[in-house]
């Protein structure tokens, strides 16, 4: 019989185990650092001296999964940026599900009201805002879930496969509380009526903490991809999953989930029919608890701050146009709904008709895309900090695949082959989709022509070639030169609207000068490169 | 009907790569003894999971298509008032909403699963189905919707837009089939898959995936009748003793016919994929195989002691329920034993993962959510007024 041998560890921290034949019989193994190119070229040398193939049966004499990307086909999503549709989706997702989260608790609270005598409309109050919790959250939110899941799988198998290696007994366990939340929620939504007052007061705290629940497992995992912390060198899940910034982040969403329950009950409170305008201010004004949290969000914003990578840090102070601009508009929006709603609200000041209700909402989703898209941009070039680069190489397979190629190990064949006039432009199409294709288009969003068809043929393949130098937030190119060069003439020829009789580029030259600039880049990510550099050069 | 026959008839793209033969080693031995420890256990966690995700997929599948048929048929709302279908359907439609939910719910775990032990395999194929696979989720968002409105009596009052809206959530009940039978399928087919993705083909001109669906589809109503008699005889709506006899025969004939279907399409599978047939009969599917023909077969028994008797009996009800349970886990064994013993070798074989970091805290999240879970059922169940006798 024959499987995939899969080897976690070694594919992330660089480790490479040669194996003779039999099963585990490990040969040599070199240790948990850097590979430096040279030495792993010589590695690789001698592997294939052994008869390595890249197959994945388990008689193979080499782990293949330690140096070589596992492929999958690659879809197009023409003009539109990947990073946009897992973005936009996983925007909508958060807002419902922090909402449903926070409605949980808002829900009880009011429950609580009702059945201690302190809200007699309490009772409406519950079945509305609930009944818009059901419709919403257990259909649109849970769907999404499982959305962003298959949507991860679309953009980037490789890091959702790596997520669910190491977490899947979190995700296991968040799916008990997945059960718990749809039981108890189903159970109070139809029972309501004939169940005793506690009952429904404990179902209600059940379906809240559960849902909070859910939020403190995916929390881990989510931030985990940011900081890894202690996981890089330990691979202990729970180094992973307690990481420097779970309890900013969860802290932060818990507030976001309770400033979302208030708006949304605001909407629906104005939306339903039969109140006075004093018991609508009056319930209002009862809402407003759920903004008082917001005092919080600077400091906590603050402490994410503080434990995030420095260059990280470095993109959204000002280091990246687009990321500061996006951070600003998270902390502008949640400014204004805080002093709208704290100020105003807390003190029973106002009080809050639909419409402004539903602007502090749509200010609310700016808040949230804002802070999804900086908490996505600021984990590049990573995917998985440390571990795994956005084009799904770990930073030892780099190293493996300029003496390789990336596009050696790509089974799939081009769609529209004979579109490509010559093989060179043809292998640039395939270096495209395996390196470049998750953050960018050829000519629609962030895409390629846009952004380098100006540049001269020589500072693109000196630009390409130390891609992590050119922007940090880039990884380091995986490819060879003479891939490189197809990259190159393959955009030059987009650019060039595909012009006809487009010369191939064969100078030996030429690819002499790319692979000196490729060993000047090396193989470290910039910001990982600058911190040895530093360390380098302080003083014993 | 020529087209139907040409399809049948045809080379089937899913069944070409077939050749690519079965591996011997895991249809000659025990089912999971060749496996790792680690990736036998994950995949056992997968199937049975998977078993749960049936149960309630199978209600939502059968009973959309049944609620459908019943709006079309005029014999929609209403409780005895409409006769037998009146008050079975407004069960069923009580309940199509929650049900789904739970087979969402449910999903998720032998997704998980699932993605551990045949990653290359079962990603590969999400990527090549690309549109055809995503689009399940506004499908699903869509079907519950309309199942909901199909609830709202104020909402959808003529037989015409009723039936519209049940015929709509049941198509798009059966577009999640077909995509989850199809899906299934291209992840089998490890060597097409460089073409599939060169052509962008879809497999809809495979005879083995329209046989395949027809054996899910069909398939589901024995398992959705056993579910729905139990919550007649539970007193569901109101149900009463009249409403049960007068679902009795509904509910016979359907999980009988379907049933029927369900295994002729089983057959033509079987006919049509010798890979399919080998796994059945072999040493590691053999017995589970007979597991499930036994199920069938006290199923089959039940139901026609209940077509026979026109009544409800509870244990003629446990007697179905736990023949169709039989016939679901033992298929779900001879499925994988299939998907094994083809996957074998090649680039979609399953992996030898190291066991995760983190069992302890699920097992005991586990223990609590079990026992948390029951305490809400018994203290519902406590609640509701007493059931006739
Ligand atoms: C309610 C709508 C759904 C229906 C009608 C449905 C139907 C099916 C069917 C027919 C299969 C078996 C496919 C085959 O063996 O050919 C299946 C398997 C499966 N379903 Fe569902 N499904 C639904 C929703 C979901 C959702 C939302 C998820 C994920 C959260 C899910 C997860 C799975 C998984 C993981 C498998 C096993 C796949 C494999 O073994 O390769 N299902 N489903």
């Amino acid at each position: 019989m024959a499987w995939n041998r899969h080897n976690r560890s070694d594919g992330l921290k660089g480790l490479v185990h040669l194996r003779a034949g039999a099963r585990g019989n490990r040969v040599s193994r070199i240790g948990n650092r850097w590979i430096d190119f040279h030495q792993f070229a010589s590695i690789l040398h001698a592997i294939r001296e052994q008869g390595f193939s890249a197959s994945s049966r388990y008689i193979s004499p080499m782990d293949a999964s330690a140096y070589i990307p596992a492929v999958y086909p690659v879809n197009d999503f023409g003009p539109v940026m990947k990073g946009l549709v897992i973005g936009g989706l996983g925007i909508f997702h958060v807002f419902l599900a922090q909402f449903a989260i926070g409605g949980g608790f808002l829900i009880w609270w009011f429950e609580w009201l009702g059945l201690t005598g302190r809200e007699p409309l309490a009772d409406r109050v519950v079945s509305s805002v609930f009944r818009v919790l059901i419709l919403l959250s257990f259909v649109v939110g849970a769907l999404t879930g499982v959305g962003m899941w298959l949507t991860s799988i679309q953009v980037s198998p490789q890091t959702i496969g790596l997520m669910v290696d190491e977490f899947h007994w979190i995700w296991a366990t968040e799916w008990i509380f997945f059960w718990l939340e749809m039981t108890a929620g189903y159970a109070f939504f139809r029972y309501r009526d004939i169940l005793a007052p506690r009952a429904r007061l404990a179902l209600l705290a059940i379906y809240s903490i559960a849902g909070w629940g859910s939020l403190f497992w995916i929390n881990g995992i989510l931030s985990w991809q940011l900081t890894p912390g202690a996981w890089t060198e330990t691979h202990s899940v729970w180094d992973g999953f307690f990481n420097p910034t779970f309890w900013p982040s969860l802290l932060f969403r818990t507030v976001a989930c309770f400033v979302l329950a208030g708006l949304g009950a605001a909407i629906v409170i104005n939306a339903m029919p039969g109140f006075t305008r004093d018991e609508r201010t009056r319930i209002i004004n009862r809402c407003s608890i759920f903004f008082l949290p917001m005092l919080s969000m600077p400091l906590l914003a603050g402490w994410f701050l503080e434990v995030i990578p420095a260059d990280s840090r470095s993109w959204i102070m000002g280091g990246s146009m687009t990321m500061t601009m996006f951070l600003n508009i998270a902390a502008g929006a949640s400014a204004l709904i805080g002093g709208y709603a704290v100020i105003g609200l807390w003190r029973q000041r106002l009080s809050m008709n639909g419409a402004t209700a539903t602007l502090l909402a749509a200010l609310a989703l700016g808040a949230t895309a804002g802070g999804e898209f900086v908490r996505e941009g600021i984990r590049k070039p990573y995917t998985v900090r440390e571990a795994l680069f956005a084009n799904a190489t770990t930073p030892a397979q780099i190293a493996s695949l300029r003496v390789s190629g990336v596009t050696a190990h790509d089974p799939y064949p081009l769609r529209n082959r004979a579109d490509f006039p010559t093989e060179q432009l043809a292998l640039g199409r395939v270096v495209y989709r395996n390196q470049c294709a998750i953050c960018h288009t050829v000519s629609g969003t962030n895409g390629l022509t846009e952004l380098m068809g100006g540049w001269s043929i020589e500072q693109k393949r000196l630009n390409v070639a130390k891609l992590q130098w050119t922007k940090g937030f880039m990884p380091p190119f995986a490819g060879t030169p003479s891939e490189l060069e197809a990259l190159v003439q393959y955009i030059s020829w987009e650019y060039a609207e595909r012009r006809a009789g487009w010369p191939e580029s064969r100078d030996p030259a030429v690819f002499a000068q790319i692979a000196r600039w490729l060993d000047e880049a090396g193989t470290a990510p910039a910001p990982r490169a600058q911190e040895l550099a530093q360390r380098a050069e302080s003083p014993r | 009907m020529s087209a139907l026959i040409s399809i049948v008839l045809a080379v089937d793209p899913l069944v070409a790569v077939e050749a690519t033969a079965l591996d011997p080693a895991i249809l000659d031995a025990a089912f999971l003894s060749t496996l790792p420890a680690t990736t036998g256990f994950y995949l056992a966690l997968a199937m049975v999971t998977l078993v749960v995700h049936v149960l309630f997929m199978n209600y939502a599948i059968a009973g959309t298509l049944y609620v459908a048929a019943a709006a079309v048929a005029g014999r929609y709302s209403g409780r005895s008032a409409m006769g037998s279908t009146g008050s079975l359907s407004m069960v069923v439609r009580d309940w199509l909403p929650s049900a789904v939910s739970a087979a969402i719910t449910a999903g998720i775990a032998p997704l998980l699963f699932i993605q551990i032990v045949y990653q290359k395999a079962f990603y590969t194929a999400n990527l090549l189905l690309f549109n055809r696979w995503m689009a399940i989720l506004p499908v699903l968002i869509i079907a519950i919707y309309l199942m909901y409105l199909l609830k709202a009596k104020h909402l959808v009052t003529t037989r015409a837009t009723k039936a519209a809206v049940g015929v709509g959530a049941a198509a798009l009940m059966v577009y999640v089939t077909l995509a989850f039978v199809e899906n299934h399928l291209v992840s089998l087919a490890p060597s097409s898959w460089p073409s599939m993705y060169e052509s962008s083909a879809s497999m809809l001109g495979s005879a083995l995936l329209w046989l395949r669906l027809g054996m899910w589809t069909a398939g589901a109503f024995p398992l959705f009748c056993a579910i729905a008699a139990w919550q007649l005889v539970r007193g569901a709506g109101g149900a009463g003793e009249n409403e049960c006899a007068a679902a009795a025969r509904t509910l016979a004939r359907l999980a009988l016919v379907g049933g029927a279907i369900s295994l002729a399409c089983l057959v033509g599978c079987a006919f049509k994929s010798d890979a399919f047939a080998a796994s059945t009969t072999s040493i590691a599917g053999r017995p589970y195989a007979i597991v499930a023909c036994l199920g069938a077969c006290v199923a089959a028994g039940a139901w026609t002691v209940i077509l026979v008797r026109q009544r409800l009996p509870r244990a003629l009800v446990a007697a179905a329920c736990t023949g169709s349970l039989l016939v679901v886990a033992g298929m779900t064994v001879v499925r994988e034993v299939h998907r094994l013993a083809q996957l074998s070798g090649t680039d979609g074989a399953p992996r030898e993962v190291p066991f995760g970091g983190g069992f302890a805290v699920f097992v005991l999240f586990a223990a609590i959510g079990l026992g948390v879970i029951a305490w809400i059922v018994r203290t519902v169940a406590r609640s509701l007024p007493p059931t006739a006798p």
